[in-house]
């Protein structure tokens, strides 16, 4: 169980260096976006 | 040692007395701190209403709590299924302590501890009917529901003879009492009050991170409280706890990242909140390690629950079932598989400490909430239906709540 803890942890680590990040941009959110 | 004072001839522990009343407060401020939560991830015309539903609960519940509330769930038993009438009025709860509950405490400390749990029950269902419901249909149903869904299932699970007590389900501070019973009654509430005529996006995203926050602070009283004791148990309970809720949004975050392409902060907001009530009835079993499991599969299970959303056509607006739901169901057999005694020596050892028969145990106590809960609240929501009518006019909806039920407005500029 505490191997498990420790590859959990690590593996999102991981991702977080790994992982693409969109291109895209804030979108706007909430009622002035409809507005819009 | 704590400095002890008697009340007729009992002894009165006053700091852990002390401590059951901080957590008390602790419990009370989440109530609003959901209401802010909410109120983030609706639209700005329901904003304030959305508050409202959690403030007026607040006020609400703590008068019926104390008049037949906390009797009906806490009194003497009857056939492990309900509390007795003897305390109606909290006739014979006074300063005294009861050994049943809480040895050392005013019988009083401990039924405002426990109040501040039934207060926030039925608040923590009002994200799945946020923006359509009427406010008179609103009060029923939480008057309704709290004395017939919350009372029972927390004297089967906590009251001195309820029928899941004795079976042996561990339930440390409301996985089935708090999150699945309002998890599964949101997603039959949300079925029954059918869907918004309009989806409106999450309006203030900064509202919801700190209602989040605020929610994870006053956990520390709702789990570490349950231990109704200032010592150890108590201070394992804050500390898985608070990994759980890190852990969670730190899984939530990166499944939506891997997902959507980028970290949310709403995400992390509702991955902790699905950390903390996945360890909730768990907290005081479990080790830290296992803490960190826990949270990892509630970011996990309560992040692909959200998107069955569009799929099941349930409009339950704010993913309640989702987050309270899974994540109480989770929580549940997660402390039948890790639970130790090294940690609690009244509760009992889960799955991989060699007792499979406890995975069991959670199961029976996780299915009698499912389908009590779910069936309880489809026929006190048919009921008001059929009589006072559940929803607003389209006209109103259309409106806003804040505006139509409450003839104001959450912000100058509308």
């Amino acid at each position: 169980m505490d191997i498990a803890a420790f590859v959990a942890f690590a593996v999102l680590v991981l991702a977080w260096l790994a992982l693409p990040m969109r291109a895209a941009g804030v979108e706007l959110m909430g009622e002035e976006q409809q507005a819009a | 040692m704590a400095p002890l004072t008697s009340v007729c001839g009992m002894e009165i522990d006053t700091g852990n007395t002390a401590w059951l009343l901080v957590s008390a407060a602790l419990v009370m401020l989440m109530t609003p701190a959901l209401g802010f939560f909410y109120a983030g991830l609706v639209g700005r015309k329901n904003a304030l209403s959305t508050i409202v539903h959690s403030f007026f609960i607040l006020c609400l519940v703590s008068v019926q709590f104390v008049l037949w509330g906390y009797t009906l769930a806490f009194g003497p038993d009857h056939g492990g299924l309900i509390g007795g009438l003897d305390w109606l009025g909290l006739t014979g709860v006074g300063l005294v302590p009861n050994p049943d509950y809480a040895p050392g405490v005013p019988h009083q400390a401990y039924m405002v501890f426990q109040m501040m749990f039934a207060v926030i029950t039925p608040a923590l269902i009002t994200g799945a009917f946020a923006e359509r419901i009427s406010f008179r249909a609103f009060v029923v149903f939480v008057l309704l529901w709290s004395t017939f869904v919350y009372a029972p299932i927390a004297h089967w699970v906590w009251g001195n003879g309820g029928w899941l007590r004795n079976l042996g389900v561990l339930d440390f501070a409301g996985g089935t009492v708090v999150h699945i019973s309002s998890g599964v009654s949101a997603l039959v509430a949300a079925l029954v009050v059918g869907r918004r005529l309009v989806r409106a996006e999450p309006h203030n995203a900064t509202m919801t991170v700190l209602g989040a926050s605020l929610l994870w602070f006053g956990w520390f009283g709702f789990n570490a409280g349950s231990a109704l004791t200032a010592g150890a148990l108590a201070t394992s309970a804050f500390v898985v706890t608070n990994t759980a809720a890190a852990m969670g949004a730190l899984t939530w975050l990166t499944v939506s990242w891997l997902h959507r392409g980028q970290p949310s902060a709403l995400g992390a907001s509702l991955g902790a909140v699905a950390g903390l009530v996945a360890i909730t009835p768990a907290s005081g079993f479990v080790n830290v390690t296992a803490a960190i499991l826990i949270g990892l599969g509630a970011g996990v299970a309560c992040y692909l629950a959200t998107l069955l959303r569009p799929l099941l056509r349930v409009d339950d607006a704010l993913d309640v079932w989702a987050v309270h739901g899974i994540g109480g169901t989770w929580g549940a057999l997660a402390t039948g598989v890790f639970a130790t005694v090294a940690i609690n020596s009244a509760g009992a050892d889960g799955l991989l400490f060699g007792n499979p028969g406890q995975l069991l145990i959670q199961l029976v106590g996780v299915a009698a909430t499912w389908c009590y809960a779910g069936i309880a609240t489809a026929v006190i929501l048919k009921a008001i239906q059929l009589t006072i009518g559940l929803r607003v006019h389209e006209r109103d909806e259309v409106m806003g709540l804040d505006r139509s039920q409450h003839g104001e407005i959450a912000y100058g500029l509308d």
